[in-house]
């Protein structure tokens, strides 16, 4: 009776609320023209040729606002995270067609957000820019304000070393940083299930008033907790989104311009609590680089 | 004629008798339909090959027993009729990577089509990525035109603008091959994606829609049903041999991808998709067009009110 009720409410709902037309001569905006220093800084990452059989097929391709055109349906989220302007530029030679996409994310915590957004903590990470990882046609990794995503079609055996070169080549022309965003240092290590953090720019456990937020998630006795820190304006901004959030089952604090939410703690959360009231009070990471 | 509804386009060319064989076969075919045939049915593969062609015949025998489970082909196709199959073939991925659909479901949709009748299988999408890269590295083109199907590129001129009359598409460029075809197969895979938490048969339909599509995410559930409202597509079929499990609709990584081994077919697109949304752990209610679909009366969520029938092969 109860699933009936929901489903009914559902249906209504989907009919009830009134829709607002979707016309195609409606106005969109034209995407921004991308600076042309802008693209030789991008296409400048990118090698010219990866060695004397894999060239370059075509000419780089750049988009900005219009990425749909390139990627329709999963435009959006690199939207939502601030794409700036992204080059695709295809090699080919060897028997090996390649893809090279170079993400400019405009901030390095917007390209670790969707960098992380696409991966997963049981990929198989390798040692590259601030992170990385690879698989039998793909190899795509973080650096400074760039997410970098390489896809190799082929026999897998070949293409993945020649990915693997590629990125090498990108990362050094990107430069020496290597480091994730240093706001990451407030999670706790202890217990943290390795590459889970997140940085999300839009509604965070399903509420909007908790964006920004950084997320990742704990092991404890087998068990996941998700700790997430919303990234508020100041403390009083901390305090108010406290009051916004309602639910079972979690621990909710505010700490300086941090709202730290809890969901499924462990039975005995004090070290967990304490662990991170210490990062928080490592004010190096606290204050100048919290929202970049 | 530059807007057409598609029933008033339909009923104007059959007056004219343009189309009157045609919709006198699908008469003839709807009275041939079997009372006990199901409107929905899912078959399973009892192994999960991995070399290869393992799995090109898994993928072509569950089609057939899925299409077989709802009373065969001819139920959907008869003879002289123009199909038009519509695959996703949105992405430069391999099958393997599962952001299309297989290609062996593709080609025996084909072969099935053929054997029911059918005087031409079109076969085409408005790929996301280029057509060309698309086409081929799907493996799409190569297996449907070994079917006998023909494979091709959309032409830009052939979208015309048209009156659907929906909730927020009042009227949209829709590929004009594709509505006027006999008959509509669509083919989707089953997948992951970013927006809307899955791809199953109505986001798939988006592939013959053209214009500036990335509008239709200013509200993508009502224009994805707006837009399945409109084609209504005779048979619906879901690949869910290899399923893109996260990172959707792009994918890539073959970590993403998981096996369930599953072709699922239905004449109930809601039903179709409301059984897809699990396969991918979501609840039916979970998928907004789902809920959309039912409350505008495509068809049902509560697929197993149709009593699917199951097929291990």
């Amino acid at each position: 009776m109860y699933k009936l009720f929901i489903a009914c409410f559902l249906c209504a709902s989907a009919t009830l609320v009134p829709a607002q037309e979707i016309s195609p001569e409606q106005g969109t905006a034209p995407p921004p023209e991308i600076p042309a220093a802008v693209k030789t800084r991008l296409v400048a990452l990118l090698p010219d040729a990866v060695d004397a059989a894999i060239k370059p097929s075509g000419t780089p391709q750049f988009y900005s606002t219009d990425l749909w055109q390139y990627m329709d349906g999963g435009a959006d989220v690199y939207l939502n995270y601030g794409l700036t302007a992204m080059v695709h530029r295809e090699y080919k030679g060897a028997g090996l067609e390649i893809n090279a996409d170079i993400f400019e994310m405009g901030q390095p915590l917007n390209a670790f957000g969707i960098y992380a957004a696409e991966r997963s903590p049981d990929y198989h990470f390798i040692a590259i820019g601030a992170e990385g990882y690879s698989g039998d046609f793909v190899l795509n990794f973080l650096q400074d304000r760039f997410y970098i995503k390489f896809s190799g079609f082929g026999d897998p055996g070949k293409a993945a070393p020649v990915l693997e070169r590629m990125a090498r080549f990108v990362s050094e022309r990107i430069g020496p940083d290597k480091a994730v965003p240093a706001v990451l240092g407030l999670f706790p290590q202890r217990n943290l299930v390795a590459h889970s953090q997140k940085y999300m720019a839009q509604a965070p456990l399903g509420h909007d008033f908790l964006a920004p937020a950084l997320q990742a998630s704990y092991s404890f006795d087998g068990k996941e907790t998700v700790v997430l820190f919303s990234l508020a304006r100041d403390a009083q901004d901390a305090s108010h989104r406290a009051t916004l959030l309602h639910g079972d089952d979690m621990i909710v604090f505010a700490r300086g311009p941090y709202l730290v939410v809890c969901v499924h703690p462990p039975i005995h959360p004090e070290a967990l609590i304490k662990a991170i009231d210490q990062q928080i009070g490592h004010a190096a990471i606290a204050a100048p680089e919290r929202h970049s | 004629m530059t807007d057409i509804h598609r029933r008033t386009f339909l009923k104007t060319t059959a007056l004219a008798g343009l189309k009157t064989a045609a919709l006198a076969s699908a008469g003839a075919a709807l009275h041939a339909t079997p009372s006990s045939a199901p409107a929905l049915s899912i078959a399973h593969y009892k192994s999960s090959p991995t070399a290869p062609d393992g799995i090109a015949e898994e993928a072509r025998r569950l089609t057939r027993s899925a299409i077989d489970s709802l009373g065969g082909m001819s139920r959907f196709v008869s003879r002289g009729n123009v199909v038009w199959v519509k695959p996703n073939i949105g992405w430069d991925r391999m099958p393997e990577q599962a952001a299309t659909t297989n290609p062996d479901v593709v080609s025996t949709i084909v072969h099935l089509c053929y054997e029911a009748g059918a005087k031409r299988v079109l076969v085409s999408d408005n790929s996301c990525n280029s057509a060309q890269r698309s086409f081929a590295r799907s493996g799409i083109q190569e297996a449907a035109e070994k079917a006998g199907a023909q494979v091709f590129f959309l032409d830009e001129r052939k979208f015309r603008r048209m009156a659907m009359n929906g909730r927020v598409l009042r009227e949209w460029e829709l590929y004009q091959d594709a509505v006027e075809a006999d008959r509509l197969i669509n083919v989707a895979i089953v997948k992951h994606h970013g927006l809307c938490k899955a791809t199953l048969g109505m986001k798939n339909l988006m592939g013959l829609a053209g214009g500036a599509r990335n509008r239709f995410h200013q509200d993508l559930d009502s224009s994805l049903v707006d837009i399945a409202a409109f084609l209504k597509p005779r048979l619906t079929v879901l690949d869910a041999v290899r399923v893109l499990t996260a990172n959707g609709p792009v994918g890539g990584n073959l970590a993403d991808v998981k096996r369930k081994d599953t072709i699922v077919a239905g004449v109930d697109q809601v039903a179709v998709d409301a059984f897809g949304a699990t396969l991918l752990g979501h609840k039916p209610e979970d998928i907004g067009y789902v809920v959309q679909g039912a409350a505008r009366g495509l068809g049902t969520m509560n697929y197993q009110s149709l009593s699917p029938r199951l097929t291990e092969v």
